[in-house]
């Protein structure tokens, strides 16, 4: 579903350039969530936005249902869902008018946009803001909106970047719910947070991206086995601490 | 997670999951994508209260306020011309009353164009009470305080302009004034005190000349004075724009205003709210959310003009200052239409430089610090343009913004005129696309997605590998340079070598080739554009090149006849002095040995034309719009450029350059080449001045139609038949992405060697 082979960019030349991702390589099947794993700066969002093809790789491609994005961006951003924590909401618009806006853009046609916002309205619990200024939101009521933007057009690809970030409890709660939902509907989903415990409840298998190279891949049975460390936090303290890159295993 | 998740890999997927896959195919066209778009755009902006604050509440104050303020400036003017204005002291009622008589009788005097009309004055000396109002209207008299009242003081201090007194002669004479003597005392640095005096002595003199006359007359009817005047006063047409001036800058300025909140909400606020992501990450090109955005700023733009010139018209209209604002005829139809076009041009142009500006800027903050300045850029050639004196003509039609200003401020004083409007016009639309141009890539950058630094100096990024195609940014880019360029080297041109022909033509040759080729290589050099597949250089088959030498040699009889018809439809006038100019150059031309001509405006001027028109700007059109549409719009630019730049334009090239322009864009699109066009081309221009150098010969083998000046009906039936025929033949023998057909030996294409 996801392939993402040796993805590298670099930003900037000369003595300033920096590798942000380096020859990263993975794949998400249908039904599997997939946490990207990593400190600051280890590469995630540049990733994505690769994936998504908002920024051209320096070399490296990614397929997503067959479809190159370095061939095919069209196509391959109309499989994608994107969820992240930064997006904003265009505060003079309703969440109602952001979605019938996004559905119309991915192409839906009238009768699939009211569809298709009547479905989200109810499965995110939108109805009692449906028709108010996004400006007026409160946080939670922001995310559930961004949240339910990501699949106004039904996307078999779902990429989340730190998708609790800033949120409480229950609106952490809202996005494992949330995920959870995806990965019943069999869709592929790629996390990214530095949040490492949550991580660990939510995804089936994990890439931990240290410095914009994969260090570790697996579900936490194999990467406990590796490691020899039971939590991916301590993980990430050895990467921390080891002077040396380490490589990928297998 | 030790379960880590069912395993959907073999698992079918839902029918409800399935993405909806509403065009597979093509990438949607902007008209597919574009009521989405600019629904969002416009909702945006329309909601923002600081848009609906500059849309409508300035428009609605500041008219009012300037309309006002016009009019208290307008009566202050008309009080004091009206008003009385000398203040004359005299001590007596008599004296006063004298005095009023005398300068009544000179200004009456003075109203007649005499002496001629002696006679009727002295049937009826007093015809009606304008003179006794004049006067009235002019001088006040007042009597000092006091009882001998210190003449110098009161004119030294100003209180009075002049001081007069008065002895009356006591004996009665024949003359109908009765004499008197005045002494007068005026202030000899006072302006106004000098002015009383001329105007009291003008009219004593009147009065005694007129005396003096009538009595000679008496003695000698036939006498006359030796010098005799008639006096006619016609108001100036060149009005000075003064307090007017202001309106166009202020109608100008006050639409744009309205384009720059919207234009920093849908750019830059884009990005600082971090909505700018998700909306690229709609699978629509970026081009096309630019466009939408300079649609919803145009939009906004255009309200506000549209705002703004009601509230000026209800202003003035409520006012009544139409006569004083757009002289005798008041708001007539056409200059509302002409203002329009205006209003729209400058929209056009100014919505692009704001998107240009702000599509760079990350913050609303940033985008403010640029459009400052712009603002002011804009404000200050505006006073200038205030400046009496100032038209629209030569170089200044093309100079962006000042055009504009110059125009609207010609419109308002109705001194505008058809040619240099069309090149403002123009020129401007073009600066429009540039900056589009600019604007899409500014908003194109992998920056602007990522929220990293995207500014002008990416714009001076060179690609990273190299490009086969020239993109339509570059194109525009050329264009709008090739405008300025191209007055600037002509009046260097002019300046420099009018003197000999030789060197001019020269010259020429050489600024042509600079402008024409080398400007457009030197963007493709930068922008890593490989010349040759990109400005579709190859041979091509045998069969074009006999076409388009039929074609060269063929269509000047067309050509010439096309002229003729413009001229005959009325379309345009050529002024006899016109017609003389023309007529001059072409007398100093043939001095020039005919070799020399075909080699700069035949050879040189053919191929350097279409490396430009058909290798770059064509190729750069055909990558947004299909080919035949392309050739269209390339052969009107093509024939616009040679209106605009033609020495001494006339609008009568249009037609004929257009047509010609439109065959040879579409010869290079159904070719596949520059090539076949360069030739027929530089056929073309040889053979029109090889005919004008002939011209004595050929007027004599058209005796027949002279008058008319029409070519024999042979030739043009010749004309049309090579021309549809080679253009059939080329047609039938090529494809529309301009592969040839082979009939004779097909030669490969240069280019399509593997690399
Ligand atoms: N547009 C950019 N220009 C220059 N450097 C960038 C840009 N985007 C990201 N980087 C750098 O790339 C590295 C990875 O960044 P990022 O992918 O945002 O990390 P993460 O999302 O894992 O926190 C960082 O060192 C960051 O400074
Ligand atoms: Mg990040």
């Amino acid at each position: 579903m996801i392939s993402v082979q040796q993805l590298t960019r670099q930003f900037g030349d000369g003595p300033d350039a920096v590798l942000a991702v380096d020859h990263l390589s993975f794949e998400v099947p249908p039904g599997e969530v997939y946490g990207l794993l990593g400190p600051n700066g280890a590469g995630k969002t540049t990733t994505l936005r690769m994936v998504l093809g908002l920024l051209t790789p320096t070399s490296g491609d990614v397929e997503i249902l067959g479809y190159r994005v370095s061939e095919h961006a069209d196509e391959v951003k109309r499989q994608i869902g994107l969820v992240s924590a930064s997006a904003g909401l265009y505060q003079w618009l309703t969440p109602r008018e952001i979605l019938e806006f996004f559905a119309g853009g991915y192409g839906l046609d009238p009768e699939q946009v009211q569809h298709q916002v009547e479905r989200l309205a109810d499965l995110m619990d939108l109805r009692r803001f449906l028709d108010r200024r996004s400006a007026t939101l409160s946080t939670g009521q922001k995310q559930r909106v961004n949240l339910a933007r990501a699949l106004v057009h039904d996307p078999p690809v779902v990429l989340l970047d730190e998708p609790t970030r800033g949120l409480d409890v229950v609106g952490s709660q809202v996005v494992f719910d949330f995920v959870n939902t995806l990965r019943s509907e069999g869709k592929a989903i790629v996390v990214c947070t530095h949040q490492l415990d949550e991580a660990e409840r939510l995804c089936d298998r994990f890439g931990l991206l240290f410095r914009g190279r994969l260090r570790y891949e697996g579900t936490l049975q194999d990467l406990r086995e590796q490691t020899q460390r039971a939590t991916i936090v301590e993980m990430f303290l050895d990467l921390l601490r080891s002077p040396q890159p380490v490589e990928v295993s297998a | 997670m030790s379960g880590s998740g069912p395993d959907h890999d073999s698992s079918p997927r839902k029918a409800g999951t399935r993405p909806f896959r509403t065009e597979k195919t093509a990438a949607r066209s902007f008209l597919h994508n574009a009521p989405v778009l600019m629904k969002k755009e416009l909702r945006e902006t329309l909601r923002d209260r600081r848009t609906i604050v500059t849309l409508l509440a300035m428009p609605i104050l500041l008219y009012p306020l300037l309309g006002m303020l016009f009019r208290f400036v307008a009566i202050g003017q008309s009080k004091s011309q009206n008003e009385p204005q000398y203040i004359i002291s005299i001590v007596t009622d008599a004296e006063a009353l004298w005095l009023n008589s005398a300068l009544e009788a000179g200004e009456a005097i003075l109203r007649e164009n005499w002496p001629d009309r002696l006679t009727a004055m002295e049937a009826n000396p007093n015809p009606d009470q304008t003179p006794a109002e004049a006067v009235a209207s002019m001088v006040r008299m007042v009597k000092p305080d006091g009882d001998a009242p210190d003449v110098r003081t009161l004119v030294a201090s100003m209180e009075s302009d002049l001081v007069i007194r008065v002895e009356l002669d006591t004996v009665e004479q024949q003359s109908r004034v009765r004499g008197g003597k005045i002494f007068v005392t005026a202030c000899s640095d006072s302006v106004t005190s000098q002015e009383a005096l001329r105007y009291v002595e003008d009219r004593i003199q009147a009065t005694n000349l007129f005396s003096l006359f009538k009595q000679a007359r008496f003695q000698n009817p036939s006498i006359q004075l030796p010098v005799r005047a008639e006096y006619e006063l016609v108001a100036s047409n060149r009005k000075s724009k003064g307090f007017l001036g202001l309106m166009p800058l202020v109608l100008l300025l006050m639409t744009v205003t309205g384009g720059v909140y919207p234009a920093i909400d849908l750019t830059a606020g884009e990005r600082e709210r971090d909505t700018l992501e998700t909306l690229v990450a709609l699978p629509i090109p970026r081009v096309h959310l630019l466009f939408a955005k300079y649609i919803a700023v145009l939009t906004v733009t255009l309200m506000t003009g549209f705002i703004n010139s009601i509230a000026m018209s209800a202003t003035v209209f409520v006012l009544q200052m139409e006569t004083q604002l757009f002289g005798e005829a008041g708001l007539t139809p056409t200059f509302m239409l002409s203002l329009a076009v205006v209003l729209v041009v400058f929209a056009l142009f100014y919505s692009a430089v704001l998107l240009a500006i702000t599509s760079s800027s990350r913050s609303f903050k940033e985008a403010q610090a640029y459009l400052i300045p712009l603002m002011l850029m804009s404000i200050s050639p505006g006073l200038v343009v205030l400046l009496p004196g100032w038209h629209l003509e030569g170089v200044l039609a093309v100079i962006p913004l000042i055009n504009m200003l110059l125009l609207a401020g010609d419109l308002f004083t109705g001194t505008a005129s058809i040619l240099p409007a069309t090149a403002a016009v123009v020129s401007t639309l073009l600066y429009a696309a540039g900056a589009l141009a600019l604007a899409a890539r500014l908003f194109g950058n992998d920056a602007v997605a990522t929220g990293s630094r995207g500014t002008w100096s990416d714009l001076f990024q060179r690609p990273p590998h190299a490009q086969t195609k020239i993109s339509p940014g570059l194109a525009a880019t050329g264009m709008a340079a090739l405008f300025p360029l191209y007055f600037f080297f002509m009046g260097l041109l002019n300046r420099t070598s009018a003197a000999q022909p030789e060197h001019r033509l020269i010259l020429g040759a050489v600024v042509t080739i600079l402008l024409f080729a080398v400007l457009p290589a030197g963007l493709c050099l930068w922008q890593k554009v490989r010349i040759q597949p990109a400005w579709r250089i190859r041979a091509v088959s045998a069969q074009f090149w006999v076409a388009v030498i039929l074609l060269g040699l063929g269509t000047w009889p067309l050509i010439y006849e096309l002229v003729l018809a413009t001229r005959s439809l009325g379309l345009v006038n050529l002024s006899d002095s016109r017609l003389q100019q023309v007529a001059e150059i072409l007398e100093r031309w043939k001095q020039v040995p005919l070799p020399l001509m075909i080699c700069t405006l035949g050879v040189i001027t053919g191929i350097s034309e279409e490396i430009f028109f058909r290798g770059f700007l064509l190729n750069g059109l055909r990558e947004i719009l299909r080919p035949n549409v392309s050739a269209v719009v390339c052969g009107i630019l093509f024939g616009l450029f040679h209106v605009i730049a033609a020495d001494g334009a006339t609008l009568e090239r249009f037609l004929p350059s257009a047509a010609l322009g439109i065959v040879l864009s579409w010869i290079a699109v159904r070719t596949g080449s520059v090539l076949p066009g360069m030739l027929m081309h530089v056929l073309h221009n040889s053979s029109l001045l090889a005919l004008a150098a002939y011209q004595g010969q050929l007027s004599q083998l058209m005796v027949a139609n002279a008058d008319q000046e029409h070519l024999p009906m042979l030739w043009l039936t010749g004309s049309a038949a090579i021309v549809t025929g080679c253009l059939f033949w080329v047609w039938r023998t090529s494809s529309e992405n301009g592969s040839s057909i082979p009939v004779l030996t097909p030669i490969p294409a240069v280019n399509e060697l593997p690399k």
